[in-house]
């Protein structure tokens, strides 16, 4: 009787296996880094190290299901189990794709913003060289936003052309902060021909950042301003972000030729009527393939201006003015100024593919400020796709 | 000693040397240049040059005729291709060719498939396919 039973059951199970095979073809892959690192001296800090070996930071497992359910019709689901919060499994990426032709494809769900060359893939180790994408260019992180992507790919004589549009909007946290984006609009156009890769893309929205220290600033300067004429909410509004409206602009170019690696990528960025620096970037790679090694060297700088025009929001000095007023412009000023910023990097990477789904990687990243503190930080680690 | 070095040149050189062949069904009358059959590897193209569906298959990462193809063909490492279909998988903008166990297996499923194209040992292919390009 018990095994008439576990053999109906198993019936059932196959049955249900076999009609979940005609229902979608459904395929699993992943990608995962392990990475250690730690900085060279007890005083230095970078990306969260410090001199203590640290294994967490920039270690990830994902896996991705691609659910094919017709030859045009396609389910996505992404998850990453992050080191640095426990692995912990987050869907970063789920969305649904329709080939309407060979050519053209629309996307619908919650995608990665396209700002950057390497934006798309950037977990994904094993597909680039580096250890770690250089941080003074691909600081400006946002994960996924949710709705619309529309792909469409042809060729132009021998270059291959990729132009991708994007709609939806953004919530959720930028680093530590919480942010929205709403109006979230962008392309990016990659063209390739044999062994050059050149790239723009542009991302606009209104976005909403909530950042403790300007909201610190804000509490200070309340009681100040309360003494005075001051249209203390248009203050406000000056140095906060919100739902003000800001661009973000990239070119990239790519060279891989006769073994000889060269990358090159530009950024901008810009919140008007906040206190966010406008912010441009920009990096320079090159490096050799000798066979299944490659070393690559990278030089790194970005540079904040402080948004002057905040101090606008109040009135000109003038001789006679109420004390109060001076001293906010004091304030606002001190604030303004402290937005400037320059960090210069430098990187050297080695990678070594030991494997055909796999490399070990290795990495020396020396951040320089303004008054010329340097960190170093040593990583290593392994990369691998399955 | 100087014979079990004699053996492994012997087989090193029959590993390297085995000539690699791109084969496609008996029926499939379309004649193949070096770039199109790049172009169908690298799914750039999904469709024969008389319009027909075409659907390419790789051998897998361990097999060296995968090897040798992926480097002349392909002009990328094997890393190098993997890298490129990591890039194109993980953003869905793209899914690789299926991967064949070994030379036979990609025989047995061209010989059946009208729209297959796959690369093969050569000494390894029967009347039931057509070869369409021999690797240099």
């Amino acid at each position: 009787m018990k095994k008439q039973i576990w053999s109906t059951s198993a019936c059932v199970v196959m049955l249900g296996l076999t009609q979940a095979a005609d229902a979608a073809d459904i395929q699993f892959r992943g990608f995962g880094s392990f990475v250690g690192g730690s900085t060279l001296s007890s005083d230095e800090t970078l990306y969260g190290y410090e001199d203590t070996l640290n294994f967490r930071n920039d270690s990830l497992m994902a896996l991705q299901m691609d659910a094919k359910l017709d030859a045009k019709l396609k389910a996505t689901m992404q998850i990453i189990g992050r080191g640095e919060d426990g692995y912990e499994p987050v869907v970063e990426w789920a969305y649904m794709t329709y080939d309407f032709s060979d050519n053209f494809q629309v996307s619908a769900g919650r995608i990665r913003i396209p700002f950057y060359r390497y934006s798309d893939f950037i977990d994904v180790g094993y597909a680039y060289n580096w250890l770690g994408v250089p941080q003074t260019v691909y600081g400006f992180d946002f994960p996924g936003y949710d709705g619309l992507s529309g792909v469409y790919s042809s060729q132009f004589g021998s270059w291959d052309s990729s132009f991708q549009v994007i709609f939806g909007q953004f919530e959720g946290q930028t680093g530590d902060l919480d942010a929205t984006m709403e109006d979230l609009k962008g392309f990016s156009w990659t063209l390739t021909r044999d062994w050059l890769t050149l790239r723009a893309g542009y991302v606009s929205s209104k976005a909403t950042i909530d950042i403790p220290n300007i909201e610190q600033l804000i509490g200070a300067i309340e009681p100040i301003a309360a003494g005075t004429d001051v249209d203390f909410a248009a203050l406000s509004s000056a140095l906060q972000v919100d739902r003000d409206p800001g661009d973000f602009f990239g070119l990239a170019v790519g060279i891989d030729r006769n073994n000889i690696l060269i990358d090159a990528e530009y950024i901008e960025y810009a919140l008007d009527d906040s206190l966010i620096a406008e912010t441009s970037a920009y990096y320079l790679a090159a490096g050799y393939r000798f066979g299944k090694w490659i070393p690559l060297l990278t030089y790194s700088r970005s540079k904040s201006d402080p948004p002057e025009d905040v101090v606008n929001t109040l009135p000109a000095a003038a001789p006679g003015e109420p004390m109060g007023v001076s001293i906010l412009r004091q304030y606002i000023a001190g604030a303004v100024a402290a937005t400037e910023t320059e960090i210069k990097l430098m990187d050297v990477a080695l990678r070594y593919d030991f494997h055909h789904s796999a490399a070990f990687k290795l990495a020396w990243t020396q951040e320089e400020n303004m008054s010329g503190d340097k960190n170093q930080l040593l990583r290593f680690g392994v990369d691998l796709v399955f | 000693m100087k014979l079990f070095s004699a053996l492994l040149i012997l087989l090193f050189s029959v590993a390297t040397y085995s000539e690699v062949v791109v084969i496609v069904h008996p029926s499939n009358n379309n004649s193949f240049a070096k770039d199109e059959i790049e172009a169908l590897f690298m799914v750039k193209k999904s469709s024969f040059a008389d319009g027909a569906k075409a659907s390419a298959y790789y051998l897998s990462a361990d097999d060296p005729v995968r090897h040798q193809f992926d480097e002349k063909i392909l002009g990328k490492s094997s890393s190098q291709l993997k890298a490129y279909w990591s890039k194109l998988v993980f953003t869905g903008k793209g899914t690789p060719p299926p991967e064949l166990g070994n030379s036979a297996e990609a025989i047995a499923k061209v010989a059946g498939d009208t729209s297959a194209i796959a690369y093969v040992d050569k000494a390894a292919v029967k009347d039931n396919v057509k070869v369409v390009f021999t690797l240099p």
